[in-house]
């Protein structure tokens, strides 16, 4: 009744008001997420946070130099653990690493791939540079001594395991084995720093797309 | 003052026009669904949707029945929804919420697995003793295989489908090219097995398998005892019996394979086993009425669900001791991590809200609300980044 005494004017605005607060309070409804001031969620025990991946590493390249990861500063790196006689996983996500690249264009100049090898023993530098050079001419294998691919692996969160294969339930050679490991993909920044971790399948134009977001951050 | 009528107009139009983008979709094409958070609601036909990259709802969908359990193929870019009651299992497009396909059952679809591959679907009957396989491809039923007495658990690897029978103590192997048993491992033995005493929660017999990655290694509690049993199940044998604590409840493993933690209901701890040692290698506090056990940030982080106790308990699986505890708000479900492991999802029934919390921070970063009535469990499409 109230409404009716005021000018039609007063009452547009107040109704306009009502609308909009109704339709804002509805929306919150289906669509809020209430940030940590809220529910209780600000009583939050101190916990000490996960490392990020990435630190020091003294490795063996695919020409068979000694490279440190000091020798890398500068470039954004796309680091990737795997081995030779790996399947499936290996060959797909270093092909995937190679369409990153070409999808890139120029900017790939910036970024350096590295596979690091979780079977030292049969990826020698030649193993590296033969199955390396079939994807990419910008891809960088690295090897080591047992204790230096533990070391860095470690560094990196990166999980293998040497898994003997076995035929008829007996093991038939000590050479014949497979390795698991992770198949994670990681974006470092130029000073070695962790910026981003790609799942196993992420497609090369995602991963371009967030080098590309990188590199226009390092640029600004 | 007409002025002031003006601008009130305008700032209406754009109010609506900020609500109009912001709206819940009622069809919304879901491009990977990896990015999504499934929620089914226990108290209606319902399915909300989260953006992992948002963390907002995007859409609800509406079923035609309460779901029960809900589970995402990435492979068929399918839903799948069980109703017990209607003893039926239906495919759901999830860019429409559209039902293609209502698979009705003998059996009571009390509790659903997929296979690695996204392509099919079991579900057991306790009452029945019965296992039925489905087809998302053909969206039919494959088979069903009865004569269980008591098929509990149920496991896919990738040619075949373990079924735990806590009435006998065996798992059984069911080829899913013969869609026969043919094969079963003694994991306990059947009088221990199937013996109901004074235990927490009247819990009883072996639990469901649980698989290392790579499918080589088995490992099976005995619940309400202080058992596992670890499987060669290349060669289809019990190779092992480790102590763990009292009242196991299931196994759940990192997804590396490097370790297989055991929730230990009974005395509120976690057998922290190493699956190359085959040894329990720490046993650090838990909680009681365990709902899971998650892992992520490159499996070097387990929270455990506590339903009971409104918590979750975070563990360091690097240094294997208990870091902390994270409060949740009333009935936490299971939950569930995104592929990258970076942020676990976790459905608090009792408060009608989603916890998202950062595996690497440990800690709650946002309260998702309009998730639903009663949203019981919190599902992904299953992600695989490690090389088996």
């Amino acid at each position: 009744m109230r409404l009716k005494s005021l000018g039609g004017g007063k009452s547009l605005i107040i109704l306009s008001a009502v609308i909009a607060v109704a339709y804002f309070s509805v929306l919150r409804l289906y669509s809020s997420d209430d940030r940590q001031h809220q529910h209780g969620v600000s009583k939050q025990q101190d916990i000490p946070a996960g490392t990020l991946p990435g630190g020091p590493f003294t490795l063996v390249d695919h020409t068979g130099r000694t490279v440190t990861d000091k020798d890398f500063r500068g470039s954004f790196l796309l680091v990737f653990f795997g081995y030779t006689h790996c399947p499936d996983i290996c060959p797909l996500t270093l092909a995937e690493v190679s369409a990153t690249l070409k999808a890139l264009g120029k900017d790939a100049r910036y970024v350096r791939p590295l596979f690091i090898t979780v079977d030292p023993e049969r990826d020698t530098p030649e193993v590296l540079a033969s199955y390396v050079r079939a994807f990419h001419p910008a891809i960088i294998g690295l090897t080591g001594t047992p204790q230096q691919i533990r070391s860095v692996t470690k560094a990196y969160n990166a999980y293998y395991a040497k898994v003997p294969l076995k035929t008829n339930g007996k093991v038939s050679q000590s050479s014949h084995y497979s390795v698991d490991h992770s198949a994670f993909t990681y974006l470092m920044g130029p000073n070695g720093n962790f910026l981003e971790v790609f799942r196993f399948g992420t497609s090369p134009e995602k991963m371009a797309e967030k080098i590309r977001e990188v590199l226009k951050k390092e640029r600004n | 003052m007409k002025k002031l009528q003006a601008m009130s107009l305008i700032a209406l139009v754009a109010a609506a026009l900020v609500g109009w983008s912001m709206r819940p979709a009622g069809e919304k094409r879901l491009e990977d669904i990896n990015l999504y958070v499934f929620v089914p609601s226990k108290a209606a036909p319902e399915v909300t949707v989260i953006d992992t990259r948002s963390d907002r709802v995007v859409t609800v969908l509406k079923l035609g029945q309460t779901p029960d359990q809900v589970l995402v193929s990435e492979a068929a870019h399918r839903l799948v929804a069980s109703n017990v009651s209607n003893k039926s299992i239906s495919i759901v497009n999830p860019d429409t919420g559209e039902t293609e396909k209502v698979i009705t059952l003998a059996i009571r679809p009390e509790r659903m697995v997929l296979s690695p591959d996204g392509w099919l679907v079991a579900a057991r009957d306790l009452a029945t003793g019965s296992v039925s396989v489905m087809s998302l491809q053909r969206q039919s039923q494959l088979t069903q295989v009865d004569g269980f007495k008591e098929p509990y658990g149920l496991t896919f690897s990738n040619d075949s489908l373990y079924v735990a029978d806590r009435g006998t103590g065996k798992v059984s192997t069911i080829s899913l090219v013969q869609g026969k048993v043919i094969g079963q491992i003694a994991v306990a033995e059947a009088a221990r097995a199937a013996a109901k005493g004074d235990r927490p929660g009247g819990s009883y017999g072996i639990s469901e398998l649980t698989h290392t990655p790579n499918g080589r290694l088995g490992f099976c509690a005995l619940r309400g005892g202080r058992e596992l049993a670890v499987i060669d199940l290349i060669n289809e044998k019990k190779i092992k019996t480790l102590a763990v604590g009292w009242d196991p409840s299931r196994p759940w493993g990192t997804a590396d394979g490097r370790l297989m933690m055991v929730a230990n209901n009974g005395d509120r701890t976690i057998s922290v086993i190493d699956t190359g040692a085959l040894e329990v290698v720490a046993t650090l506090p838990g909680a009681a009425d365990v709902s899971a056990i998650n892992t992520g940030w490159f499996e070097s982080v387990a929270f455990v669900i506590s339903r009971s106790e409104n918590k979750a308990v975070v563990l360091d699986l690097m240094k294997l001791k208990k870091v902390g505890e994270i409060p949740l708000l009333s009935e936490p479900g299971p939950g569930v991590v995104t592929p990258d492991g970076k942020k676990l999802y976790v459905a608090l029934r009792g408060s009608n809200r989603v916890a998202v919390i950062d595996t690497r921070e440990r800690k709650v970063t946002s309260m998702i609300s309009g998730v639903g009535h009663e949203p019981s469990d919190a599902t992904m499409a299953r992600s695989n980044n490690y090389c088996h």
